[in-house]
């Protein structure tokens, strides 16, 4: 606990404030559709609390992770310590995860108690208490991927800006290609279904499916942190170059 | 004047070397590239429909999606250029020298973004070249020219801008994710009230060109399929202009933060 208060507080706002802000601004920007346009429908406020919960949360953990997770001022000083750098990178990675997590586990909470969310066909028969522990599936799985994606392509690529630009890339890229996604086999691939695709009957596996290749990338990433020269290079070129 | 002018060409030649040589920069190009093949408006399907349609209306079509795609890439590599000097401690040293800010920065902004638009450029010009080839007609080299300058410039101008100045204020990941979220806001979704949220897109400040596709040419995009032709015009200056008066706020926002330290 001392550590992870430690951590928040090197981080400070620059990662605190994202996933607020989301939500917040989230929250104004329904508030905004509701009263100022005349689309306010339960349609539209439900498509937009998803998505923010499905897209927006997932992205900015995948940005940051890819972009601030492996720059550390003090990194020669982190690898000449008994604790091994790729411990520290990963408990900061669970750190940043789980403070998306928490916020978008309230965002679910309020969406789910006001009914404010897009019902996946598959679980809208299911009792109350198994709707409510299905919705957190909605940014759970995402966030689990992009978090895992974007460190994995920090390291792979040795490049944060490169695997932040690949990040967006995939994510707009996913906002227009629900057809392709759908219609071919490429279902594991899908990340967004609850909010453009809410019918799809596939959605249940599609989150394990999801959840599981984030579950799967972490020991390859603890695996890649241990090239000290890798995280040396990324470090320095990222920043400098 | 002549300092100032040797400032401003030494920025621009410092940048585009150092933003050109970034092998990721062309890495991640080469990326989009492959991302981009099978998007409505990619190579394989213009290929295809350009014997059926208006060289014109593929070629529109061709540049707003090498906007759409290209311009993260555009956004994402201007956007650590004012954070690298800090982190490299040149901050310091340039404000320590004689006045050249402006020209610095206006330097600074020019040759980065011509040397990110080195990839974009070739990768826009092979489309061009082969449909070119495959319509067997050496106009749609000139067209492709126009609608390059037309619809492509002005938005990398406009974007390009905002990521130079928005990391002076906010943190770079930040504002990567805060562009990826208005990009797609500003100018993918189909202009209100089609779409019920209300939008940038399909205004006059659309920098993925589609307000020029459709003011200048006629040619529908990203749900946008009525503009006028002075509406496309004001849309081809307003860009730049906006791109220009964000540089000269960067350079005026620095200059106060120099005084304050």
């Amino acid at each position: 606990m001392h550590r992870a208060y430690y951590e928040l507080r090197i981080w400070g706002w620059q990662v605190i404030a994202p996933p607020l802000i989301i939500l917040v601004g989230g929250a104004l920007g329904a508030i905004a559709i509701v009263t100022l346009t005349a689309h306010g429908t339960h349609a539209t406020v439900s498509t937009f609390l998803t998505a923010l919960c499905e897209m927006f949360l997932p992205l900015a953990a995948g940005i940051i992770c890819a972009m601030a997770l492996l720059q550390d001022a003090a990194l020669e000083l982190q690898l000449a310590l008994p604790v091994s750098f790729a411990i520290t990178t990963m408990r900061r990675w669970g750190l940043l995860v789980s403070w998306m997590a928490v916020c978008a586990w309230i965002g679910t909470c309020i969406m789910f108690i006001f009914g404010l969310w897009h019902v996946p066909t598959q679980i809208q028969e299911w009792p109350v208490l198994g709707r409510f522990l299905a919705a957190h599936l909605i940014w759970f799985a995402p966030l689990m991927w992009f978090g895992a994606i974007g460190l994995v392509l920090a390291l792979l690529l040795r490049n944060p800006v490169t695997s932040a630009t690949l990040l967006g890339g995939i994510w707009i890229v996913e906002t227009f290609a629900t057809n392709f996604f759908t219609t071919t086999g490429l279902h594991p691939l899908f990340l967004f279904p609850t909010t453009f695709a809410p019918a799809i009957d596939f959605w249940l596996p599609n989150r394990l499916e999801l959840i599981a290749t984030g579950v799967v990338l972490l020991p390859l990433c603890w695996w890649l942190l241990r090239d000290n020269e890798v995280v040396f290079q990324i470090s320095t070129t990222g920043q400098s170059e | 004047m002549s300092y100032q002018l040797a400032v401003w060409r030494g920025a621009i030649r410092a940048e585009f070397r150092m933003q050109i040589q970034r092998r990721a920069m062309w890495f991640t190009f080469a990326l989009l590239t492959i991302v981009a093949l099978p998007f409505r408006g990619g190579l394989p399907e213009i290929l295809t429909v350009a014997p059926h349609t208006s060289i014109v209306a593929v070629l529109c079509q061709w540049s707003v999606l090498v906007n759409f795609l290209g311009m993260i890439g555009v956004a994402f590599f201007m956007a650590d250029r004012l954070p690298r000097d800090h982190i490299v401690r040149v901050d310091e040293l340039f404000a320590s020298v004689a006045d050249g800010l402006a020209a610095r920065l206006v330097g600074k902004y020019l040759g980065g973004l011509a040397a990110v638009m080195v990839p974009l450029t070739l990768w826009y010009g092979c489309g061009v070249a082969s449909l070119s080839l495959h319509m067997q007609d050496l106009t749609v080299i000139v067209l492709g020219i126009v609608t390059y300058c037309a619809i492509v410039i002005p938005g990398a101008l406009f974007v390009g801008a905002f990521s130079l100045a928005c990391p002076a204020v906010l943190w770079v990941p930040l504002y990567q994710f805060l562009f990826v979220g208005y990009w797609l806001w500003g100018n993918a979704f189909p202009p209100y009230p089609h779409f019920p949220i209300i939008t940038l897109s399909g205004t006059m400040l659309t920098p993925v060109g589609s307000a020029i596709s459709v003011g200048l040419f006629h040619v529908p995009a990203f749900g946008l399929y009525h503009l006028s032709l002075a509406e496309g015009i004001a849309s081809l200056c307003l860009l730049p202009g906006i791109a220009i008066g964000t540089v000269l706020l960067l350079t005026i926002f620095i200059r106060w933060q120099m005084t304050q330290q």
